[in-house]
Formats: structure tokens, C-alpha cells, sequence
């Protein structure tokens, strides 16, 4: 009997191109062939970004891994920080995992009805909306991180002569007792 | 139950897609994290600026003059008359699309609107509409279009957007170079009182004081010192401090970053320990205390105010020539503007070192110097006395600043310095350095922190290659030279790569330098221990 995993092993190419079309109509038009043809991670880094997460997603779905922690999730890492300060909100950062599930179903709607592996596929399934809620808490640290610079930015960028003016108030305030 | 019975994703009821609009008709949105605040009314009010008042990009009334729209077109058509170039840029691009995919904005954020040939077309447009006949007659389909409200807050946005770092300028065939475009752009929402206060402070403290945080001399002096007494802690050696010394052959100019923050000030105290070391005949300026001018992301005639003090005091104090620090936007003045706009410098020499007797043929007209020219010629020389392996803890990368390296040409000199005094470097991918470097994402006045969010967009592509030697190489230190680099790179780093730090030339070059009757070095000038003074640290500590 066919399994699930055989055929999206085959298939991998296929489903993950279709993946990266959906997710590439979450950019205005004009962005959207540029993001598909450049293929220099250096000169595309979005379009590198979305297809790290992407391989390394699927390729851990196929293995049969369980994603229970966020370090599983690393390779989702990068793309996650960009979609964290692009301009999207919080569901269409997230959003682009479960298109998983839209290019899935597409590619293998044929043999989920011939080989009657529908509950494979909503196990599979099922792994894809655990590892987007972990990706949420990716998203969540991200816009934290965010918060966190604005803050540390204001008192880096005039950090010595805060310095400067502590110590001379130190001073002043142990002057007293000096004396 | 069957495939078809479930319910599909695509039916979460989530508006996934991005507008798909042609670009004229896509609205502006001010989304917090994406724009710079407006200045403050006092500060342009100090430069007798237009239309000080308070007012915000978020509301829908920006309190324009009721003329606003004249104003704009008067002052178009000025400009259009002035610069050759400027009309140039106008009429010859063929929207070949050659530069679409190279500014860091539209890399990173993925906006056309940040493609530069579009960020140009936002004038382009209004340009055509009243100075070429198609535009008069055919108007849209021409690509041209009247100058609404909604076209100025468009304007206002992207024109806010641009780093104006140049690498789109580096593919343009025709050689447009759209941060002119830029620059003209900002010229003409200033004269409407449109302006962004990280640009409009440091230009007004600076043209009070001399400085961008508008310190005064007795304050500076205050800082200088401390640097200098870090340093005593550091090597044991009380290195000298000229300030405002008539008759000095060489008056010292850098960025206020190297000395109002960290890790800028690691820059400024290798500075001093290099020239102490030297016996350069040297003087720092409270007048002349900043080397940035934020006048070149306001208006030509800031540049011009703002840029006139460096000859001015090298003047009064009667020096023979200048030399400049480790920043970047300050090169492209100095490079292509300050002749023009502020010399003849007649009454200074053709720089030549004092130690090496080379010649600054480079800077025969202009008569300032960049500080790693300086050095790399003396290291060339055997001048200094160098133990690379005192920075043996950094692998390091550099970053090109924009300015230095596609404005001024400074590509292997910064490079010349850091093999000579680490052993540890690594470059970034070839298409991501030297003239094809990318911005930091926070030049042109954008390094603010309410801008946080577009800085990180801007930042990627940068922050994309640095992760890239991080991995391969174990890249732990971002070297750069400019003083807007050292701060946002730093916030940059936090964010993308939170192991790298970020660190300047002169920094390296100081851990490295033996100084004549210097105590053993235990530490690094942040002070962290040396590599083998682990130890000897934790005994201290004891």
C-alpha cells in the first residue's frame, strides 16, 4: 500500500513550488515575479528566507518528526524575523504555513481518494497547526525583540554621557559625607 | 467522511493577499514602526526653516501652508533650472528596471514602492504632468499625474524611506542617481515645513553648537576626558588631549558618535592612543566637533551652513591640513561637496604625513584626509609597532559603509588596516560588499528608534550575509566605519544575529598598538580580557 509519505516524498518539488506561489501572493504584485525568479540567496534574501523555512518544514513533516518545542523549529528561524517586521499582520505572518495544506491537498487529492489516507493526511495536518502555533511564539518574540530595541536604542545612543553625568552626580552625592 | 466533506484552509476567514493595485492607486499607510516623527517646530524654527508648527503623519490634517501645492511646484521648477543633473534624472530614465531589485527596502520589506525606480517615479510623475508635452496631454497613460495631498503624504513616506546609500545608482546604465532624487525630494517637502526631527535636531544643535547633541565646549572637553582617562586604565599611559591648539599642523574632525556612545567611543580612544603614540602635531575643535552633517538629508544650502565650520576653524587655528574620522555620510560631503561649497581651502597645504612623507595626492583640492588613509599608509611604512594577536578573541567582517565605499571610493584601505592588526577576517559574499555593500538600513536620518521596524526591513539583506559568515566562519565582531553604522548595526545585530557585536577600525587598531612605556595589556579597550589574561582577570577579581 501507498503511503503518504512516499507520494509526498515524490512530490516534494511540486508541493513546495506551489507552497511558495501561495505565500508570494501575500506581496504586492510588482514584488511577486522578482521574489520567484532571483535565485542568489544574497540578492533575494526574502525569497531564501521563505524557502529555508519551507524545505526545512516539509522535509521534517516527511521524516515523521513531532514538533513539541520551538528548537524544532529553528529553520523557521529567519523567515519568521522577516515576516515579524514586514508589512503584515500578525495572521498573514503566521499564514503562509497553513498553504502547506492548501498545496498538499491539491497535489494529492487523487491518491488521498484512491488509497484512503485521509487520517494520514489529517495527522499531517494536525503536525502543520502545531508548528504554526509555535511559529506564533516565534512571532510574539520577534515584535517583543522589537519593543526591547526601541527601548535599549534611546539610552544606547547617549549612553556615555549618561555615564558621565552618573558619576558626576555620584560624586556629588557622596561629596557630603566626604568632606 | 471524505476530502471534499472537510472544511479547506483557504476558507479561514483571513484576508491573506497583498493589494494587488497598480502602484499609483495604492494607498499610503502610516503604520507605526514604518515612519520617522515630524520635527519639532523649535528646531526648524532655529534654521529659519518653513512652517515650524506640531503635527503628525497619522492625522489627517498635516497643517500645510494653504499654498502648499505652489510652493512645491515653484520650488520644482527652481531645482529643474539649478541642477543639470536633476533634470537629467528626470527625463532619461527608460524604466529599464535595472535598479528595482537592488535597494535594501524593497529586498527586505518587498514594497514597489521602495524599488527605486518607482521611489523616483513619485516625482517622475508629477514632473511629467507639467514640464514634458505627453505628460500635458496624455496624463496617465504617460505615467503622469497632478500633485494631490495624497501624492505629498506619498512623497513624504517613501521620500523618508530612502537611506539615500546610492546601490541603486551603481546598476542605473544611465548612471541615475536616485539619492539626488531623494535628496531634491526632501528639499521640496521642507519647503513646506515636512521634515523628520532625527534629521531636524542634529542639524539645529549642530548649527548652535557644533555638535549633534548640542553639547557645549566645557561638556566636551568633559568627555574627551574621560575617554582619556579609560585609556590610562587600560594601558597605564595619560595620553595628551589637544583641544582648540592654534598652530597645530593637523585639526582633527570626526563623527559626536565616536565620543557620545558606545561602541563609537572604543573608535575615539583608539584615535588618541594612535596619534599619542605618533606625536602628531594635532588639535580637536569644540567648533568644529562634528564631522556627520545631517544638512545633506535636509537641503544643499544646510549641507553648505552646517559644512562651512570645518574650513572655517582650520582656519582660526591656522593648520595645515585636516584630518577626518571613522563616519560615513560625513565622506560624501567632504568628498563631493565641500570644495565646491565652502573652498577654495587656499589657505591650507596639500596633506602629507608628517611621518612617512607621503603625499595625499587624492586630497590636493579639499585638504582633508580620512583617518584610515592615515593609517594604512603607516602601517605600509612600518610605523607601528602592532600585536595583531591581541585581537585574536574578534573574527571579523566589514561592512562597507555606503558612503565611504560608493561615494568615496574607500574600499581597501579599511581592509589594509583590519589584516594588519587581527588575525581573524573574514569578507561576505562578494555581491553584498565593497561597491555593492548594503546599507545598515538606518542612514539619511531613518536610525531612529520609532522607525525601528522599517530599520529591520532595510537591515536584512545586510544582516542576511553577516548571518552567512557567522555560520561559515564563526563571525563574532561587524567592523565598519561610520558612526551612523556603529549604532544601528548594533540594534541590527541585536535583532538578526544577537552574537555578533559591532565595533570599529580604529578600535582594532588601538588593542593592537604597543605603545612606548605601556603597562602589559590585561584587557581589550572594552574591557574584556586578552586572550591568555583569562586568568590573570579572575585573580584580580579575587
Amino acid at each position: 500500500m501507498v503511503k503518504l509519505q512516499d507520494i509526498l516524498i515524490t512530490k516534494r518539488r511540486a508541493i513546495i513550488q506551489d507552497w511558495f506561489e501561495r505565500a508570494a501572493h501575500q506581496y504586492p504584485t510588482d514584488a511577486r515575479k522578482f521574489l520567484a525568479t532571483e535565485e542568489n540567496r544574497f540578492a533575494n534574501p526574502i525569497r531564501a528566507s521563505l524557502l529555508d523555512g519551507m524545505n526545512g518544514l516539509y522535509d521534517r513533516l516527511v521524516a515523521g518528526e513531532t514538533f513539541e518545542t520551538q528548537d524544532s523549529c529553528e529553520f523557521l528561524d529567519t523567515v519568521i524575523r522577516v515576516r515579524a517586521v514586514q508589512d503584515l499582520t500578525a495572521a498573514q505572518a503566521i499564514g503562509f504555513i497553513f498553504f502547506l495544506k492548501d498545496a498538499a491537498r491539491a497535489a494529492l487529492a487523487g491518491e488521498i481518494r484512491r488509497e484512503g489516507m485521509l487520517e494520514e493526511l489529517l495527522t499531517f495536518e494536525s503536525k502543520i497547526d502545531n508548528v504554526a502555533l509555535l511559529a506564533f511564539n516565534m512571532f510574539m518574540q520577534c515584535r517583543e525583540k522589537i519593543y526591547d530595541l526601541k527601548a535599549t536604542e534611546l539610552r544606547n545612543r547617549t549612553s556615555r554621557i549618561l555615564e558621565r553625568a552618573c558619576r558626576i552626580w555620584d560624586a556629588q552625592e557622596r561629596a557630603p559625607e566626604e568632606r | 467522511m471524505s476530502l471534499e466533506g472537510l472544511p479547506k484552509p483557504e476558507n479561514l476567514h483571513i484576508d491573506f493577499e497583498a493589494p494587488q493595485t497598480d502602484w499609483m492607486e495604492t494607498p499610503t499607510t502610516f503604520r507605526s514602526g514604518t515612519f520617522s516623527f515630524p520635527a519639532a517646530p523649535k528646531n526648524i524654527k532655529y534654521m529659519g526653516m518653513a512652517n515650524p508648527r506640531e503635527w503628525s503623519p497619522t492625522e489627517e490634517d498635516w497643517k500645510l501652508p494653504d499654498n502648499w501645492r505652489q510652493i512645491i511646484l515653484d520650488g520644482l521648477k527652481e531645482r529643474l533650472e539649478k541642477f543639470r543633473s536633476f533634470r537629467l534624472f528626470m527625463d532619461i530614465c527608460v524604466r529599464c528596471g535595472a535598479c528595482a531589485d537592488k535597494c535594501h527596502f524593497f529586498l527586505g520589506g518587498g514594497d514597489p514602492k521602495n524599488m527605486p525606480v518607482l521611489r523616483a517615479e513619485l516625482l517622475r510623475s508629477v514632473y511629467r504632468k507639467d514640464y514634458t508635452l505627453a505628460g500635458k496631454i496624455l496624463g496617465r497613460m504617460v505615467g503622469a499625474r497632478d500633485l494631490d495631498l495624497k501624492v505629498l503624504k506619498e512623497w513624504f513616506y517613501y521620500f523618508y524611506q530612502c537611506t539615500e546609500c546610492r546601490r541603486c545608482s551603481l546598476y542605473c546604465p544611465y548612471g541615475i542617481d536616485t539619492a539626488e532624487i531623494t535628496m531634491i525630494g526632501r528639499e521640496l517637502l521642507n519647503l513646506v515645513g515636512l521634515n523628520i526631527n532625527w534629521v531636524q535636531e542634529p542639524v539645529a544643535n549642530c548649527f548652535r553648537t557644533g555638535n549633534h547633541l548640542g553639547i557645549p565646549p566645557h561638556g566636551l572637553i568633559d568627555m574627551w576626558e574621560f575617554c582619556v582617562d579609560d585609556i590610562e586604565n587600560v594601558t597605564g599611559i595619560r595620553v595628551d588631549l589637544p583641544v582648540n591648539r592654534k598652530g597645530a599642523e593637523i585639526l582633527m574632525v570626526t563623527p559626536s558618535g565616536d565620543y557620545f556612545a558606545d561602541p563609537g567611543t572604543y573608535t575615539f580612544m583608539g584615535y588618541l592612543m594612535l596619534f599619542h603614540e605618533l606625536g602628531l602635531d594635532y588639535t580637536w575643535s569644540t567648533y568644529a566637533s562634528e564631522g556627520g552633517n545631517f544638512g545633506l538629508f535636509t537641503s544643499h544650502e544646510t549641507i553648505k551652513r552646517l559644512n562651512a565650520k570645518i574650513y572655517a576653524e582650520a582656519k582660526r587655528l591656522g593648520v595645515k591640513w585636516i584630518l577626518g574620522g571613522e563616519c560615513g555620510h560625513m565622506w560624501r560631503v567632504i568628498h563631493q561637496y565641500m570644495d565646491t561649497m565652502n573652498g577654495p581651502a587656499d589657505f591650507l597645504e596639500v596633506p602629507k604625513s608628517p611621518f612617512t612623507g607621503t603625499v595625499f595626492e587624492n586630497a590636493r583640492s579639499s585638504k582633508m584626509v580620512h583617518i584610515t588613509e592615515f593609517t594604512s599608509d603607516l602601517i605600509k611604512h612600518g610605523k607601528l609597532n602592532l600585536d595583531p594577536s591581541r585581537n585574536d578573541k574578534v573574527i571579523a567582517t566589514y561592512h562597507d559603509s555606503c558612503n565611504t565605499a560608493r561615494a568615496a571610493g574607500l574600499l581597501d584601505e579599511p581592509r589594509y588596516v583590519i589584516k594588519a592588526v587581527c588575525n581573524n577576517f573574514y569578507e561576505m559574499p562578494e555581491n553584498t560588499i565593497r561597491e555593492e555593500t548594503f546599507c545598515c538600513g538606518g542612514g539619511a536620518g531613518l536610525g531612529n528608534d520609532e522607525n525601528i521596524e522599517m530599520r529591520m526591513r532595510g537591515g536584512f539583506p545586510r544582516a542576511n550575509a553577516v548571518n552567512y559568515v557567522r555560520d561559515e566562519h564563526g563571525v563574532n565582531r561587524l567592523l565598519c566605519m561610520c558612526a551612523i553604522d556603529r549604532a544601528t548595526l548594533t540594534a541590527l545585530m541585536h535583532y538578526w544575529a544577537p552574537d555578533v557585536e559591532v565595533g570599529g577600525i580604529h578600535e582594532l587598531v588601538a588593542n593592537a598598538l604597543i605603545m612606548k612605556g605601556e603597562d602589559e595589556r590585561k584587557t581589550d579597550l572594552r574591557g574584556e580580557p586578552l586572550p591568555g589574561m583569562e586568568d590573570m582577570e579572575e585573580e584580580e577579581d579575587v
